[in-house]
């Protein structure tokens, strides 16, 4: 064994990785010598967290606890006054934050680039954050224009470095942007670039602070391009992983949001009992008031999973509320889409002729739009009343109006041959309820695949 | 007082005096030198600073995002620790060379402390400080993969420096 014992400042300091290589190396002999009162005091050095660790160094920690505990209220004094100073600087950048972002959209996409590049009162975290806020909220109504705001945000990102220090936190902005970037490309259908930006903001993410509510939106947004690519097992550990953090942190809204889009891709998987119960808690934990869009989304789907598991009646007791919530928001696409829902769950729960109102002013609007897929499908829902009711006259009456559209709206050729069929089997009145079905559910095959050829289960 | 929901315009120094007790006990507990301990609040009360818009629990926040500090400080600190313990090491054996008894006594300590470790850090430990093998080469050796050798010897070094002291350190995995 080595006998000159090194001294217990410098062992500490080599405990806490304060020596470089050539300042250890006689400590890390005299250690492996196995010297019991410096090993001591080298254990002593560095934290242990496990409770099963022997009874010295847990008297150790405890002794470092009461010791160390006085220490730290000087901590707060100095580091209060620091951050105070950045605290006032920041509430002045954030009061004009708005007036300059209204400022940019004033301008077009090119010109925008220009004047963040070349003035340096757009170099602001406030303004970053609002561009970028800005255009995610953009994505749903106008992808193409969140696209530009979030390139623009990942511009004015990249001047931050001018005025703060802080590369960490500027990683953590960056990835945002990025992680915004991606997801609009993902609503305009380029999965490419979006798989592109969401790598480029997880390495940021990797350089940031390590900010966990940072971490757990990229996994969200990542979880929802994995779901376009139809790896629903990838999305839903990601959701999982976000849902995680969000829960831990406190965060009652994100967790809900992070839980209804965990429901929408166990819905596609066919896992209706999963998303509905994904769905319930989400709506508990959400605020409405702040994104009421996602409330109605969420109240909607639920509905349309109770009807497809054959919930009618808690279906129905949803609608009201979820009726007001679509007048409200005033989409009137969207409540149409409701109107057919709630025509489909009376229809199916019995209620015939309430069902055929619903449905008919439905249809209605769907023609009056030229809308023709959709304006098909909402004639088969018909479609099975009257045959359930064998009013042969309406049949015939609706197929013809059907194909009169299809031909009017040029739709392709596949689905007009389909409609004829139906229509011949109007005619020979051997419409079943099951070629019903098998033609809604080609129709809708079909819209993404205009050259599938329709292939009923039964022959006519 | 709890200080879930608070209107975001609160003053940081009055959501610290009602943390403060808590904040020091998280040092306390990851027993951070006060000296560190400052850069460590600092880093995160800067980053709440910035964020704040964007989060609703602000108590839950602080103190979540407090301890994740403090595991990466250890995190940082263990890997320096880690470093000079390998280079240390490599450099001592380099250095024994010309004095075959000062290199018997480190060969033997190092034995001692190796023959207590799982068998494939003892492998990858003694090719490394015995045969002189560079992790690709190890890795060739030992059947590892080469991306994954660096965080193989990383851990294998950890379980070297924790048998080196006897003690169990704060780790992130286990080594068998």
């Amino acid at each position: 064994m080595t006998e000159l014992h090194p001294q217990t400042e410098r062992l500490q300091r080599f405990m806490r990785g304060d020596l470089d290589a050539a300042d250890s190396q006689d400590i890390v002999i005299h250690l492996l010598s196995g010297c019991e009162p410096c090993r001591r005091i080298a254990r002593e050095s560095f934290p242990c967290d496990q409770p099963a660790l022997t009874e010295g160094v847990s008297t150790a920690t405890q002794r470092w606890q009461a010791r160390a505990e006085d220490s730290y209220s000087a901590v707060f004094e100095q580091v209060i006054p620091r951050v105070w100073e950045s605290e006032v600087a920041l509430t002045d950048q954030q009061a004009v934050a708005p007036s300059l972002l209204e400022e940019l959209k004033r301008h077009p996409h090119q010109r925008r680039l220009l004047l963040v590049r070349n003035s340096r009162r757009f170099r602001s975290w406030p303004l970053c954050e609002l561009t970028i806020d800005y255009a995610h909220g953009l994505v749903s109504r106008e992808p193409s224009d969140a696209v530009d705001f979030a390139k623009l945000a990942i511009e004015l990102t990249e001047s931050l470095d001018e005025i703060m220090d802080e590369a960490e936190l500027i990683s953590d902005l960056q990835c945002r942007a990025h992680a915004v970037l991606g997801n609009a490309f993902r609503v305009s259908g380029d999965f490419a670039q979006a798989e592109t930006e969401l790598a480029v903001a997880a390495g940021y993410c990797a350089k940031g602070t390590g900010d966990q509510l940072e971490r757990a939106r990229l996994l969200e947004l990542t979880g929802q391009l994995a779901g376009e690519h139809r790896d629903f097992s990838k999305a839903l550990a990601l959701f999982d992983e976000a849902i995680q953090i969000y829960r831990r942190h406190g965060e009652e809204h994100r967790h809900g949001r992070a839980l209804i889009s965990r429901a929408f891709h166990l819905s596609v998987m066919g896992d209706l009992a999963g998303s509905i119960a994904s769905l319930k808690q989400g709506l508990k934990q959400i605020d409405g008031e702040q994104d009421p869009r996602l409330a109605l989304a969420a109240k909607h789907n639920l509905i349309h999973y109770l009807y497809l598991t054959g919930r009618y009646h808690q279906a129905m007791v949803l609608a009201p509320e979820t009726r007001a919530l679509h007048v409200e928001l005033g989409n009137r696409m969207d409540l149409a889409r409701f109107d057919w829902l709630e025509g489909t769950i009376l229809r199916d729960s019995g209620d015939l002729e309430a069902g055929e109102v619903v449905l008919t002013k439905v249809k209605q609007f769907f023609a009056e739009r030229e809308i023709a897929h959709d304006t098909a499908l909402v004639s088969l829902d018909l479609a099975a009343i009257y045959l359930r009711q064998q009013r042969t006259h309406e049949l015939k009456e609706l197929a013809g109006e059907m194909l009169t559209i299809f031909h009017a709206l040029r739709v392709h050729r596949e689905a007009i041959a389909a409609l004829v069929l139906f229509q011949k089997a109007v005619e020979m009145e051997r419409v079943t309820l099951g070629l019903v079905r098998d033609l809604a559910a080609y129709l809708k095959s079909s819209r993404h695949d205009p050259h599938l050829p329709f292939r009923p289960s039964l022959t006519v | 007082m709890a200080i879930v929901d608070r209107p975001r315009e609160v003053p940081i120094e009055e959501i610290l005096s009602d943390l403060r007790p808590r904040i020091q006990a998280t040092f306390a507990r990851f027993r951070v030198p006060p000296q560190d301990a400052e850069d460590v609040l600092q880093q995160t009360l800067l980053t709440y600073l910035y964020k704040r818009e964007s989060i609703q629990n602000t108590e839950r926040w602080i103190l979540g995002t407090l301890r994740n500090r403090c595991l990466l400080y250890w995190r940082d600190r263990r890997r320096r620790l880690y470093t000079a313990v390998d280079k240390a090491l490599l450099e001592s054996v380099a250095q024994s060379d010309g004095c075959p008894q000062e290199r018997a006594d480190l060969l033997r300590d190092l034995n001692v402390v190796l023959a207590r470790l799982p068998s494939r850090c003892r492998n990858l430990l003694w090719l490394r400080y015995r045969q002189g093998y560079e992790p690709p080469e190890a890795a060739r050796e030992l059947g590892y993969k080469a991306s994954s050798i660096y965080k193989v010897t990383e851990r294998c070094l950890a379980a070297l420096t924790k048998r080196m002291v006897a003690c169990g350190l704060i780790e992130e995995g286990c080594d068998d």
